[in-house]
């Protein structure tokens, strides 16, 4: 049997674990550039507040019902994530980081006839332990792990848990479940099944297995076993390396000036590289590309991007935003607003990997030495307690997050207070 | 003043030194001849992790930003190890979150009530009524204090 764990409102939770204030009231957390919502508390919901509604489209809804709005506090979230995963692998020795609140986790050794008071026991521990409620579906496979986990979120009933164990419990939920609501069947396939009258995930579950294999290639026909109660899809347990790292972001406004934008792409292009080094990674080429706002169809529009080859694979930041520069004086012009630029290491290698040049005139051991001490640096202060002048203070280009809460779990000056 | 300068400039290139030097705390010292028996016995050092964290993913840490458990040598300034996860023992000092604001306290149920005491005389037990909500945030597992 396989659970999937996920957080219920995540962010919304997160914040409410250090701010008890906001508990019964309606809460939104924004995206990037504090542009929509992307997570929203029950009461919110309510509102009507939509997933990725824009926030200047719900201002008003935000302004008569006192809604509570905050940025997206990155490092807040993601250290919650851990201590999620962390206390949900007390409970498997195999668990898949699936997304930032959700998680595979595989019971084949649990007792079946014990599995509801076992899944309990977790979502106690977990709820308590971090303070974020949790709930989990389990099933026999992982598409229906899913499903089941919609219902224990739907049903107070289920104090959180929902286990399909039967055929009976398993068509009833297929029956009760959109067919848009399936896990890996996306919104145009959806729309083809529905068109053929195809509503529920029973009425998939019916359709003949060479017809949607015709028709929904072997993913749909994954979906459709699994759907029936044969896995198919294995709990991956750990990460692949990554192949590419790609650091972007939309600028807090419009910018036109070379400097500040390769401020901000070396800002970028350090990031990534840390990333890099943390999977003990080189790599052998960075793309940097740069576009305009394509919304503004009133100002002049252009993008680009360059790929540069470095002679040495490397994941030394300073020689990576030295050939991210070039690249970015290659593909900037003059006389337009840019809206973003973003940097792609490519051609990642592992770093025992790496094959030296003849002509090869950096101190390699000099730089991985300074980067280890940014990194070490950075890991205990904070990200960009120490970093090269080049990335600047980011005045000009930082998104906006006008309304940040405190790191409450990991910086010392942001530990919540107590009287 | 001038002599103390050239004292401290002939001082300073043996402070770079001194600065440059990489030193392993665990790697004999002696180049020749027979090294200490007692190298064999070197144990890790102190990690306060392990000895203040049983649960790391349950564990926060919190200011005090108040005097009422001056009773229990509890100040202003000291810093607490909560952990989330722990039950709580007879006379534990608990956290809870009231309206937004943290509180530690200590519990005491009563006829009808629960009271949450201070240790401090000047601060009155808070009353929790039967059917108001409480919602314990934690069990204080140790208080850190700097002096």
């Amino acid at each position: 049997m396989y659970g999937l764990c996920d957080g219920n409102n995540f962010f919304v939770s997160c914040e409410r674990v250090f701010n008890s204030s906001l508990d019964g009231k309606p809460v939104i957390v924004l995206s990037n550039n504090d542009g929509c919502a992307i997570a929203r508390s029950e009461e919110a919901k309510a509102l009507g507040i939509k997933m990725g509604a824009n926030y200047f489209e719900v201002e008003d809804i935000i302004r008569r019902n006192n809604v509570q709005v905050f940025s997206t506090n990155f490092v807040l979230y993601a250290d919650m994530s851990m201590r999620m995963k962390g206390l949900l692998s007390r409970f498997t020795p195999k668990l898949e980081d699936y997304s930032i609140d959700e998680a595979f986790l595989d019971f084949s050794g649990v007792d079946l006839s014990t599995l509801n008071e076992y899944g309990l026991d977790v979502v106690r521990t977990v709820t308590q332990g971090t303070g974020v409620p949790v709930s989990l579906g389990i099933a026999p496979t992982k598409t229906l792990a899913k499903l089941a986990n919609r219902f224990a979120k739907k049903y107070p009933g289920y104090q959180n848990v929902c286990v399909i164990d039967t055929d009976e419990k398993r068509i009833k939920a297929l029956r009760l479940t959109d067919v848009s609501d399936i896990w890996g069947i996306g919104r145009r396939s959806s729309q083809k099944l529905k068109d053929r009258g195809v509503n529920t995930a029973y009425d998939f579950t019916q359709l003949s297995r060479s017809w949607v294999r015709k028709h929904m290639t072997v993913i749909g026909e994954r979906t459709w076993c699994e759907l029936l109660g044969e896995p198919c899809i294995e709990v991956e347990a750990i990460a692949p390396d990554k192949q590419s790292i790609m650091v972007s972001r939309s600028f807090g406004k419009m910018l036109d000036d070379l400097e500040v934008i390769k401020e901000a792409a070396a800002s970028y292009t350090s990031m990534a590289a840390a990333k890099l080094r943390k999977q003990r990674g080189c790599a052998k080429s960075i793309l940097v590309f740069l576009e305009t706002n394509p919304f503004r169809d009133d100002l002049p529009q252009y993008r680009n991007h360059v790929i540069v080859n470095m002679p040495v694979a490397t994941n030394s930041t300073m020689e990576i935003i030295k050939y991210m520069s070039e690249g970015l004086y290659k593909i900037f012009r003059t006389g337009f607003n840019y809206k973003k630029v973003g940097v792609m290491l490519l051609d990642i290698i592992s770093e025992g990997a790496v094959q030296g040049y003849l002509w090869d005139n950096v101190d390699r051991a000099k730089h991985k030495r300074l980067m280890e001490i940014i990194d070490s640096t950075n890991n205990r202060y904070g990200t960009n307690s120490l970093k090269l002048a080049v990335l600047g203070d980011g005045e000009q280009w930082k998104i906006k997050q006008r309304r940040l809460s405190p790191c409450y779990t990991t910086r010392t000056k942001d530990f919540p207070k107590v009287k | 003043m001038k002599t103390i300068n050239e004292q401290l400039n002939k001082l300073i290139p043996i402070a770079e030194e001194l600065l440059h030097m990489e030193v392993d705390l665990y790697a004999s010292p002696v180049k020749a001849g027979f090294p200490s028996e007692a190298y064999n016995y070197i144990e890790d050092g102190i990690d306060f992790n392990k000895l203040l964290v049983k649960s790391k993913e349950s564990t926060f840490c919190l200011h005090v930003g108040g005097n009422s458990l001056s009773g229990d040598g509890i100040f202003e300034g000291d810093l607490l190890v909560v952990d989330k996860l722990e039950e709580p023992y007879e006379n534990a000092i608990l956290i809870f979150s009231i309206d937004g604001e943290f509180t530690m306290k200590r519990l005491e149920y009563r006829q009808g009530h629960v009271a949450l005491l201070s240790s401090n005389p000047e601060f009155e037990p808070i009353i929790i009524n039967e059917g108001e909500e409480l919602k314990r945030w934690g069990v204080v597992k140790y208080v850190i204090k700097k002096f």
